[in-house]
């Protein structure tokens, strides 16, 4: 998706083109609303950091250095840095999301955090009604595990599983070094595993 | 190799990042344990859990929204006194073609009022007073002023009506007497407001 030519675009953005822009929000506005939404589990908020980090490249452009690092490391950067500012924010505003809730309580609460997010998963036709409600619920749990990680822990693995980066540049965009990086999302990977215990069906029984 | 040793090991496994002796003592370890067969196979089905999530898209009006915040942010960027010229460019050639046009006819009837308004005759100027009744001519020749002599010898004539005279240029105020409530400023070069008319003094001389 990302490529060397972000990085022209980049450059043709930093000579005044201001159409190389366009095309580079074009090309990544996707896999950055994605980025955020699944770290904050929320479509608004992570679309408001989006155009953020967005109009944070743009009024960096001119100090963006070609070959010092790769466009999406130094995008992913940028909003990996607000996402952090904004859980900070929420923790002081009071309104942090389902931290101490149990997926099964969240579930029988009938907490709408990340509905909105699961709501517009595209459910495969094939599935039966019970078995999309299934994947739905599934979607849920994953989303809620996934927001109750520590923001530390949770940042490497969204970057890692859900945005498909590479460890090193997973440690590049967090500015840790790459073994760190490598247990941390291990360890991240075994807590989603305890936090979807009931939601993956055994495979051994299968 | 123990259990928690094994733990740290399951996603370098799960992604062949082990070498063959580590894999070969992972694979014998989850042969004999259990709880860590178990374990790795709950791991492994989480990660897949994950990578089947549904991406999430932008909304529609994702891209207007920017547009407007971007545009907000480069004005903020801006220097306050650029921010004029600025909307002026994004405006329509037409806006700033009448503009211009509006400041070059602003610049012309400058230039013409103030050729009318310019005392022309350097060398001798004429002044009168407006009020006939208290008439006072004079004719200040340079380099020193000369005035007639119709009030020699008595009270030196006031100079009325300043306010509503014109400028004039003169090399001295010694022979003047003004009004206390009119008194002129001295400047680099002295002027008094006065009403002119142009003459041909300078081929009549003084009266």
């Amino acid at each position: 998706m990302m490529s060397d030519l972000d990085d022209e675009l980049m450059q043709r953005c930093q000579e005044g083109d201001t159409e190389a822009f366009d095309l580079i929000v074009r090309r990544n506005r996707a896999p950055l609303v994605n980025f955020i939404g699944r770290f904050l589990g929320d479509q608004n908020s992570a679309e408001d950091l989006a155009q953020e980090t967005f109009i944070r490249m743009f009024k960096a452009a001119n100090r963006y250095r070609t070959g010092t690092a790769k466009f999406s490391t130094w995008m992913y950067h940028i909003a990996a840095n607000l996402c952090k500012n904004e859980l900070r924010n929420r923790g002081r505003r009071g309104n942090f999301f389902i931290d101490n809730v149990s997926s099964e309580e969240y579930l029988s609460q009938d907490n709408s955090f990340g509905e909105d997010l699961i709501a517009t998963a595209p459910a495969h036709a094939s599935l039966q009604p019970e078995n999309q409600l299934l994947q739905k619920e599934r979607q849920q749990a994953v989303q809620n595990a996934i927001s109750k990680l520590p923001e530390r822990y949770r940042l490497p693995l969204i970057l890692r599983d859900l945005q498909d980066r590479c460890y090193e540049e997973i440690s590049k965009i967090l500015n840790l070094p790459l073994g760190t990086t490598k247990s941390r999302i291990n360890r991240a990977r075994l807590m989603l595993r305890d936090k979807l215990k009931d939601f993956v069906e055994e495979p051994w029984t299968a | 190799m123990d259990c928690v040793r094994v733990e740290e090991q399951f996603s370098a496994y799960l992604e062949d990042e082990l070498d063959y002796k580590a894999t070969k003592a992972f694979d014998t370890h989850l042969a004999n344990c259990e709880s860590c067969h178990n374990g790795f196979l709950l791991f492994r089905e989480s990660v897949n859990l994950l990578h089947r999530m549904p991406s999430i898209d932008p909304s529609p009006n994702f891209d207007t929204a920017l547009q407007t915040r971007l545009a907000n942010a480069h004005m903020d960027s801006i220097s306050w006194w650029r921010r004029p010229l600025k909307a002026i460019r994004s405006q329509s050639i037409w806006a700033f073609s009448g503009i211009a046009l509006g400041i070059g006819v602003c610049a012309i009837a400058g230039i013409y009022l103030y050729q009318n308004s310019y005392v022309g005759n350097e060398d001798i100027a004429v002044a009168r007073a407006e009020d006939t009744t208290n008439v006072r001519r004079y004719v200040f020749p340079p380099p020193r002023i000369r005035v007639d002599d119709s009030w020699q010898g008595k009270k030196p004539p006031l100079v009325p009506d300043l306010e509503r005279q014109r400028l004039v240029e003169f090399q001295t105020f010694e022979d003047l007497v003004f009004p206390k409530e009119v008194q002129p400023q001295r400047v680099e070069r002295n002027y008094i407001l006065q009403t002119v008319t142009y003459t041909d003094a300078s081929t009549r001389g003084g009266w």
